[in-house]
């Protein structure tokens, strides 16, 4: 892929190229330095690996330090009142993801197992971006990228039918062909397509929402090995993947919709809540006698009985204590699965966890997780900077699409 | 810019602003960079730095008291925690608070844009719009290399602001290192040493082909380290140089020790970071609050109930004024809300007043099964339904109240967990940067 410092191709693609700059642009190839190299080496290292003159090596990093400077800061308001919304199509749906609907210029994950209606969302966003601002939309096209079983034209058609119906005066903007979409057979393909074809549609083909279904089934596929270096590697194909998804929203202003499957997770055995009963639970007891009480609130509330409340009954398991940064034990709080919620109640709950891991999950900017139990249907935000209050809607899935059932 | 003198109003030395002014005039140019800061006494330092003005507080107790009075101006604050835990909620807060105090912000994006309607509801109140666009300041970064260049030959306008906030950082360093691991060319199979764990970093000779000197591939754990330290340190020198508070987000990595998976910030943990002051690393977790009974109060310890509040944010300072507090980090609890964040006692006195009202058990159960109620009701209570002994999943009205309520967290199910203290101890020896997570 890259090789030494065509990665700067890729960072400053109006780098100005002159004789100086070409000439030492092929020697820092050969030594396999990076930008990120360049900036932080010494001069005299560079000159060391490069052999070339510290001279020349200066006047390089001048023009490249030029190049890759960030334009003047931006006042705040002009900055984001460019930042656009997608609606969903339905109030209660757009309320739960924040207000107004899907954010563009990030990217955002929804999550759930198989046929719970992750594709119908995602067609659901591609016919409602190409909607005019008053509806919700944006004007643009989508593209829809599938890993899986293809587009389903038929429902698209028929969801196309019914928004036509809702919004009459929108007829003319609202077109199948408006939906572009692309089908990849393998990893390979799915990373040429990202890599290559997706940017040039992008920018050539006004395109508002790009929505990947699903960005996991190839990557387990093909790294199905368990080994370290197949995860390592895996795990760096998708950071990659990630940046050029993010930069083609940031510089395009368009949302990205990814699917995203999950897996089981197997609790540890001390992971369940039995073996937390009792266990210390209030901040105090825990800080040393000097430590600032600030820190607990409930202090006041409790008064005298705080010790006698709580000692009777979990005295005996004061001693377990888990790490607070284990990974699975914190990752009940952003995968959407509160995986310890299972046993005790009786019923058997799913243990499930978005699949990718936590490097997928650092790359999103929100993740949406769609759940289904029997014929109730479960739709909620798990973390993004633009919801605070994490809503659990119920929702149907109906011939004209989703909708937000509200309960009185 | 600069924060007025310390409080005792002694004649002090001069602080730095005056200074690098009067050095310029004295060499007769004023864009020279100021390569030495002026002296002053360690007991007039120590003071400023203490000084209320130079730093910025979150205005919640709790946090404040674990960072010790706030982010510091002239210092690099790291904020790290794993995603949805509220760094960019912090962020929001002491942002939005500094530039209610007149303060210049410069506020980085690099992943997702500045969610601005949050921060809008609680300035736009106080302030114009004109203010607000001359205080705060944006700009979107795409690569790591760009940030560098940045601290690396600030630009003059950086040295105007008092804070500059990037969120986050991670994103970055992520994809520049992602980037780097990928060209290292393979080794060749009889190289590979099998024992090893997997790192890129198998030292490769340059080809042969090239003219250039035989190098060692640098490996990427100390090419990160290096870079890292390098990006501290020039941001320590833009920080100290203009008195500018730096406050960095971090999302946090994984980490195999001893078996397990930890999260850990992705700056990495060690000797490199020691240049930065105040380190605060965020995590969710259960809180138990003891609900008194209405009832007798010779049998309170039976009937007292838990409630458990389900993932309250919390952020624990593991590094603080430089010293470090891993072994015994202080805890704050905090609410994320629609413009930041807020404390938690409002919050909680109304989830135990709703309980308090709620009916005692009654007295006519043998002992052992009221026993085994308070258990029960300890473990599980059902957060809007009738209480104790049901258990099952909780009515759909109960869910959607979510919503009507002031709760940020979904108290629809309610366990008992532990709170723990983050004990550093068990931290392996071996660091890989591997989602154990996915070994199924």
């Amino acid at each position: 892929m890259y090789t030494g410092m065509t990665d700067l191709s890729h960072i400053c693609p109006s780098f100005s190229h002159n004789e100086l700059t070409n000439s030492i642009l092929s020697s820092t190839d050969a030594a396999n330095l990076t930008t990120t190299d360049l900036l932080t080496l010494s001069l005299d290292a560079l000159a060391k690996r490069t052999g070339r003159s510290v001279v020349d090596l200066r006047r390089f990093l001048d023009i490249l330090m030029r190049e890759l400077m960030p334009p003047t800061p931006t006042p705040l308001l002009e900055a984001t009142d460019r930042q656009q919304f997608i609606s969903t199509g339905d109030e209660l749906l757009d309320n739960v993801l924040g207000g107004r609907g899907l954010a563009t210029g990030c990217i955002t994950e929804f999550v759930g197992a198989s046929s719970v209606g992750k594709s119908h969302i995602l067609m659901q966003l591609c016919l409602t971006v190409q909607l005019s601002l008053i509806h919700g939309g944006i004007r643009r096209k989508a593209v829809y990228i599938s890993t899986e079983s293809g587009l389903e034209t038929r429902r698209l058609n028929q969801l196309l039918f019914h928004l036509r119906k809702r919004y009459p005066d929108e007829v003319s903007n609202l077109k199948s062909e408006n939906v572009l979409c692309i089908t990849c057979g393998d990893l390979e393909v799915q990373e040429h397509v990202i890599r290559y074809q997706l940017p040039f549609l992008v920018r050539t083909q006004n395109i508002g929402l790009i929505a990947l279904d699903s960005i996991a089934s190839h990557y387990r596929a093909e790294h199905g090995e368990l080994g370290r270096t197949s995860l390592y590697q895996r795990g760096n194909e998708l950071i990659q993947c990630a940046e050029i998804l993010r930069n083609l929203a940031t510089e395009c202003g368009c949302a990205i919709a990814v699917a995203n499957q999950i897996r089981d997770q197997f609790a540890k055995k001390n992971m369940t809540v039995e073996n937390h009963v009792g266990a210390a639970t209030l901040i105090s007891s825990q800080l040393s006698q000097d430590e600032t009480r600030i820190a607990n609130p409930f202090e006041e509330v409790f008064g005298d009985d705080a010790d006698v409340s709580l000692s009777t009954d979990f005295q005996d398991s004061r001693e377990f204590e888990i790490d607070i940064f284990d990974l699975d034990y914190q990752s009940r709080f952003f995968s959407g699965w509160d995986c310890l919620v299972a046993e005790s109640s009786g019923e058997i709950h799913e243990l499930k966890v978005p699949a990718l891991g936590l490097i997928w999950a650092n790359c999103v900017s929100q993740r949406v997780v769609l759940k289904r139990k029997v014929s109730k249907r479960t739709i909620e935000v798990v973390f993004s900077p633009y919801v605070t209050c994490g809503q659990v809607l119920d929702y149907e899935i109906r011939a004209e699409g989703f909708r937000g059932v509200e309960f009185e | 810019m600069m924060p007025s003198t310390s409080s005792s109003g002694s004649a002090e030395t001069s602080h730095s602003s005056a200074s690098p002014v009067a050095k310029s005039t004295l060499n007769n140019s004023v864009s020279e960079p100021v390569h030495r800061l002026p002296s002053q006494s360690l007991s007039s330092y120590l003071k400023r730095l203490d000084a209320v003005e130079s730093k910025f507080s979150t205005h919640l107790p709790s946090l404040d008291m674990i960072m010790r009075g706030g982010v510091t101006r002239g210092k690099i604050t790291e904020v790290s925690g794993p995603p949805g835990s509220g760094k960019t909620s912090i962020a929001l807060q002491i942002a939005s608070l500094a530039v209610l105090s007149k303060a210049k912000v410069l506020w980085i994006d690099t992943a997702s844009k500045i969610p601005a309607s949050r921060l809008l509801q609680r300035l736009l109140t106080s302030i114009s719009r004109d203010d607000l666009n001359d205080r705060v300041s944006h700009l979107q970064l795409t690569s790591f290399a760009s940030l560098l260049a940045l601290f690396v030959r600030p630009p003059a306008y950086l040295s105007s602001y008092a804070l500059i906030v990037i969120d986050d950082l991670s994103t970055l360093t992520a994809a520049a290192f992602a980037a780097v691991v990928s060209h290292v060319p393979q080794p060749a199979p009889q190289q590979q040493q099998f024992d090893r764990v997997f790192s890129p970093d198998v030292p490769q000779q340059a080809p042969a082909s090239d003219t250039s000197k035989r190098h060692k591939q640098e490996d990427t754990t100390t090419k990160r380290i290096r870079v890292i330290t390098e990006l501290v340190a020039r941001m320590t020198q833009v920080a100290e140089r203009s008195d500018t508070a730096i406050l960095i987000l971090t999302k946090m990595v994984s980490r195999i020790g001893g078996g397990d998976a930890r999260m850990v910030s992705s700056l990495g943990e060690g000797q490199h970071l020691a240049g930065l002051w105040t380190r605060l690393f965020l995590f969710r977790n259960d809180v138990a609050l003891a609900v008194p009974c209405s009832g007798s109060t010779q049998q309170r310890s039976r009937d007292a109930r838990t409630v458990i509040v389900r993932g309250v944010p919390h952020a624990c300072a593991v590094k603080c004024a430089g010293v470090n507090y891993e072994n015994a980090p202080s805890v704050g609890v905090f609410r994320i809300v629609e413009d930041g964040i807020t404390e938690t006692r409002e919050w909680f006195d109304e989830v135990i007043a709703r309980f308090t009202s709620q009916d005692a058990a009654p007295q006519s159960e043998s002992t052992e099964l009221q026993e085994e109620n308070a258990k029960k009701r300890s473990i599980f209570v059902d957060s809007f339904g009738p209480c104790p002994n049901e258990h099952d999943e909780p009515s759909p009205d109960a869910v959607k109240s979510t919503a009507a309520t002031d709760d940020s967290d979904r108290p629809s199910q309610k366990k008992l967990k532990p709170m723990v203290v983050y004990d550093s101890e068990e931290l392996g020896d071996e660091d890989f940067e591997i989602d154990e997570n996915d070994l199924l």
